[in-house]
């Protein structure tokens, strides 16, 4: 499968400094795009693939087990806990896995292999999307109408990071880390409010107006189209700069120093906005963080807070079913009375 | 209309087909595919077969059933081989058998979103992937997309993520056996097309004013400018041109943007970015200012084409679609049957089936099928193990609650129709807050002066509900019945669907506009109770709120007749409503 190139994406800033920020920073909890069909949510995220530097991961194993942290669950990594796998390790892109809308329970936490069962009357646990999603990321197209027990699930999932599985007679548990991706129309539903707190930032994906813009963006989608694999080689390069800036920036992330006088001014929007929760507090400096990194910055400064501020917190205002301004002109209304206070 | 208007409408609607078939040949990897809504008959047969034609007979044409289970789709695991021969047998998906020929959708209104996901996926990277244990595998596949929407009811078209992902939404319905008849564009001219598509070439200028055009038509999507500008190109090539010339780029227009409009230009705003400022120049601003009036006098001719389209469209359709959503309400028993899931819900017992298609096992039922015969089987294979046949298989038979749907009828009539209305709207809004957790929808029906309008279609948007009900129109007589019809006709179409309609009335029930929208207050009445005993026959759970000061006896035989819950509500604010409706909503 050939990807559009994310360096070849024209546009849509907010949303490629969104995945770039949770790629150097998986804890910042997930990335929501909101917005009109046809606006390449969808080609973007799954552009990130491209992007995401490898990890050190057993080989052939099912559950994508970290060497040295091997949950030995399958039987590459021998049945054993804690076992130490280094020498079946190898460097393996993180997967983006898509979580289709309609999906059975079965396929997404995984059940009883039928044809091991059947053929050779063998008990074995057949890996759902989760455990293919772990150490990477799990992208969920039009979020926004997931069938409730799958949101149960990814809830649950999300919370312990570790996928729970009782049914047909197995009994396992296996990790499952990921970072969610969802996308969706709001027009068309609602997200329930436990979903969206879930996920760290939330953009809203608007359709291009300018005329130059949109014709970049055709004429590139065309040209990608017509040869995939030249067009993938024209932006190889660019592409590599983008992994290898994460690849340091994640290094680094840890060590970016964020002074006091930026923290407070994240606690004082948050509590301008009144966003529920720490989290809201928490997404806003990990973000600010990546995002410094990811620049090449040693600490955080007044600019980033304010770049990355609607993103982190326009999903988790209060809602007042019977207030009509919409969330991004209340974060801005608030960004300009705590900034330039 | 005329017979012979008819005739011609029908003539030009069977043309754009003919003609939207013949550029998907030319470009089918620009233009991915098209959508004809119209019912079975022989008109879209012969449509399907010059396709059919078109495409060759060395390439695969792959039909899917509405009711595909994804492994068919995708491809993975013959069950029945596997058993049979004991070691696993894999199979081609239906997505990867179409690589190089198409894929035709039947009924594809009814196509599920699980499967509407895939093949959108399918389109989108041009690769199907197989993964599953000790199988995993990447397959290329490049298709074009045939969905054959037979809906009668435009609010259930096929999803919209295929819909969107294909360049033409093509109209046959209504189009006779008569108008089919012309010639159609013959195939050597589609094969010189082909040969001759690469080397045509679209001015700048000509596709930023295609990109206005679009913009006008509220038309944002990235796709459908990329379809409109390769259907222009296509065009250009079946005409044996090197350059797109206007007359291309309107027909592009009409064919791709037309079922696409979502504004009328002559109400909206300049949605484009303004001109740059003229720079120092003065030649040069010259030369920009009359350039972009050429580009915008283009784009007003590709509005108006687009627009044209529509109301053909619209004009084949809207006298018989109205009948049909109407009789179609009639079948509303079917809804049984949608509520009987395959995999989701809670367990009621059990069916045969396969497994790896369509649902979950359940293991001791199946072993239990398979166990009066293991003898017999275990002699005939002359060894001991356990024989299991796919006949054996007993699968979960899983019930799913039934989403509710809370259809509002509000009276907009008289002085109280503006408060009125908004706190209906305020209901809507609340009442939507609260069942997040759940799959229920709902709708509003306001009746006011001659009529009745489904101001909300079905929805659980928030967003939506705001955008719709921003203008409340208000004022006039009291045409309850009109109210009454439409909201029987939307439960119905509803039931249908699998949803339990909830009837909530806001009125003070004193009719005085008749279903055929004279005044008078006998006959208003007497239609009244017709379409309530109407209601109370269909079962359909309702709610009569009166709205009058003190309670009214026309509002309370009306409720009794149609089996409603009554209740006084002088001041109905938006808040008590909700109450009330979420008290009674069936859970």
């Amino acid at each position: 499968m050939t990807v559009f190139p994310f360096s070849a994406i024209v546009g849509q800033e907010e949303l490629k400094r969104a995945l770039i920020m949770a790629a150097v920073e998986p804890r910042i909890g997930g990335v929501l795009a909101l917005g009109d069909r046809g606006t390449g949510k969808s080609t973007a995220i799954r552009a990130l693939a491209d992007l995401l530097p490898k990890l050190p991961t057993v080989k052939d194993c099912a559950f994508r087990c970290a060497p040295d942290k091997a949950a030995g669950l399958c039987a590459v990594c021998g049945y054993s806990d804690k076992t130490d796998m280094s020498e079946k390790a190898s460097l393996q892109t993180p997967p983006v896995v898509d979580l289709p809308l309609g999906a059975t329970e079965d396929r997404v936490v995984g059940a009883l292999d039928l044809e091991r069962a059947l053929v050779g009357g063998e008990k074995r646990f057949e890996p759902g999307l989760l455990a293919r999603a772990h150490r990477g990321f799990l992208y969920i197209d039009e979020v926004n109408l997931l069938e409730d027990h799958l949101v149960d699930v990814l809830l649950d999932v999300a919370a312990s990071g570790e996928n729970v599985v009782e049914r047909e007679g197995l009994s396992v548990r296996h990790p499952a880390r990921f970072v969610l991706v969802g996308s969706g129309n709001p027009e068309e539903g609602e997200l329930r409010p436990q979903l969206l707190d879930r996920f760290g930032i939330s953009v809203d994906v608007r359709t291009p107006t300018d005329l130059d813009e949109r014709m970049e963006v055709v004429r590139r989608r065309d040209a990608f189209e017509r040869d995939p694999d030249a067009f993938v080689a024209k932006w190889k390069r660019s592409n590599s700069n983008i992994r290898r800036k994460i690849q340091a920036a994640r290094d680094r992330v840890a060590e970016v120093v964020l002074p006091d006088a930026v923290l407070a001014k994240a606690v004082e929007l948050c509590v301008a906005l009144g966003a529920d929760g720490l989290r809201g507090e928490l997404t806003l400096m990990r973000s600010a963080r990546a995002l410094s990194a990811f620049n090449g910055k040693d600490d955080v400064s007044m600019e980033t807070l304010r770049l990355i501020a609607p993103s982190a917190l326009r999903h988790r205002l209060r809602k007042d079913p019977l207030d009509e301004t919409d969330s991004r002109t209340r974060v801005e209304r608030a960004m300009n009375e705590v900034f330039d206070a | 209309m005329s017979q012979s208007s008819a005739q011609s409408v029908g003539l030009e609607l069977w043309q754009a087909a003919d003609l939207a078939s013949a550029l998907l040949m030319i470009d089918p990897l620009g233009l991915k595919g098209i959508s004809v809504h119209a019912g079975a008959g022989p008109v879209r047969d012969l449509w399907l077969e010059q396709l059919y034609q078109r495409i060759g007979a060395a390439a695969p044409i792959i039909p899917v059933p509405a009711a595909v289970p994804e492994d068919r789709l995708l491809g993975g695991l013959d069950l029945a081989a596997t058993l049979a021969t004991g070691a696993p047998v894999a199979e081609q998906g239906l997505l990867e058998r179409a690589n190089t020929g198409i894929l035709v959708a039947r009924m594809a209104e009814r196509l599920p979103r699980a499967s509407a996901a895939h093949i959108a996926g399918a389109i989108d990277t041009g690769s199907v992937l197989v993964e599953r244990q000790g199988m995993s595998r990447k397959a290329q596949t490049l298709f074009s997309l045939v969905l054959l929407d037979e809906s009668s009811d435009p609010l259930m078209a096929p999803p919209d993520i295929v819909m969107e992902r294909i360049a033409f939404h093509i109209e046959l319905d209504g189009v006779s056996m008569g108008a089919a008849n012309s010639a159609p564009i013959g195939i050597d001219l589609l094969t010189k097309a082909r040969a001759s598509l690469s080397k045509v070439s679209l001015a700048d200028d000509m596709a930023r004013s295609i990109d206005v055009a679009a913009l006008q038509l509220g038309v944002g999507s990235l796709r459908a400018l990329r379809f409109t500008l390769n259907a222009s190109r296509a065009l250009a090539a079946l005409d044996g041109e090197t350059n797109v010339l206007e007359r291309h780029a309107q027909l592009a227009c009409r064919l791709v943007l037309s079922s696409r409009i979502t504004l009328l230009p002559d109400v909206q705003e300049n949605v484009v970015d303004p001109p740059p400022p003229p720079s120092d120049n003065q030649a040069d601003a010259d030369e920009t200012a009359s350039s972009d009036d050429k580009q915008n006098e283009l784009a007003d001719q590709l509005v108006e084409a687009a627009q044209l389209a529509l109301d053909l469209r619209l004009s084949a359709t809207t006298s018989k679609r109205r009948q049909l959503g109407f009789a179609s309400g009639t079948a509303g028993g079917r809804s049984g049957a949608l509520q009987n899931s395959r995999d989701r819900g809670r367990q009621t017992g059990t069916r045969i089936g396969d497994p790896r298609r369509d649902g979950r096992l359940d293991l001791l039922a199946t072993l239990r099928a398979a166990a009066p015969w293991q003898k017999l089987r275990q002699k005939a294979a002359d060894d001991e193990r356990l024989h299991l046949r796919t006949e054996d298989f007993r699968l979960r038979r899983m019930r799913m609650r039934t989403p509710t749907i809370v259809i509002f009828v509000v009276d907009a009539s008289g002085s109280l129709a503006m408060s009125r209305m908004a706190e209906a709207k305020g209901a809507v809004e609340l009442l939507l807050n609260d069942c997040y957790t759940r799959r229920d929808q709902v709708a509003l029906i306001a009746f006011r002066r001659e009529g009745a309008d489904l101001l909300l279609p079905p929805t659980r948007s928030l967003v939506r509900v705001r955008r719709s009900l921003a203008h409340l129109p208000g004022g006039g007589g009291t045409p309850l019945a009109a109210g009454m019809a439409e909201a029987l006709k939307l439960a119905l179409s509803e039931q249908s669907r699998g949803r339990a309609p909830f009837l909530v009335f806001l009125s003070d029930g004193k009719a005085n506009i008749s279903l055929s929208g004279e005044p008078g207050r006998d006959a208003a009445d007497q239609d009244c109770h017709t379409l309530a005993r109407q209601i109370r026959s269909a079962e359909f759970q309702s709610l009569f709120l009166d709205t009058s000061r003190r309670s009214s006896p026309k509002a309370i035989a009306i409720a009794a007749e149609m089996g409603a819950v009554y209740r006084l509500l002088p001041y109905a604010d938006s808040a008590t409503v909700s109450a009330i409706v979420g008290q009674l909503m069936p859970s």
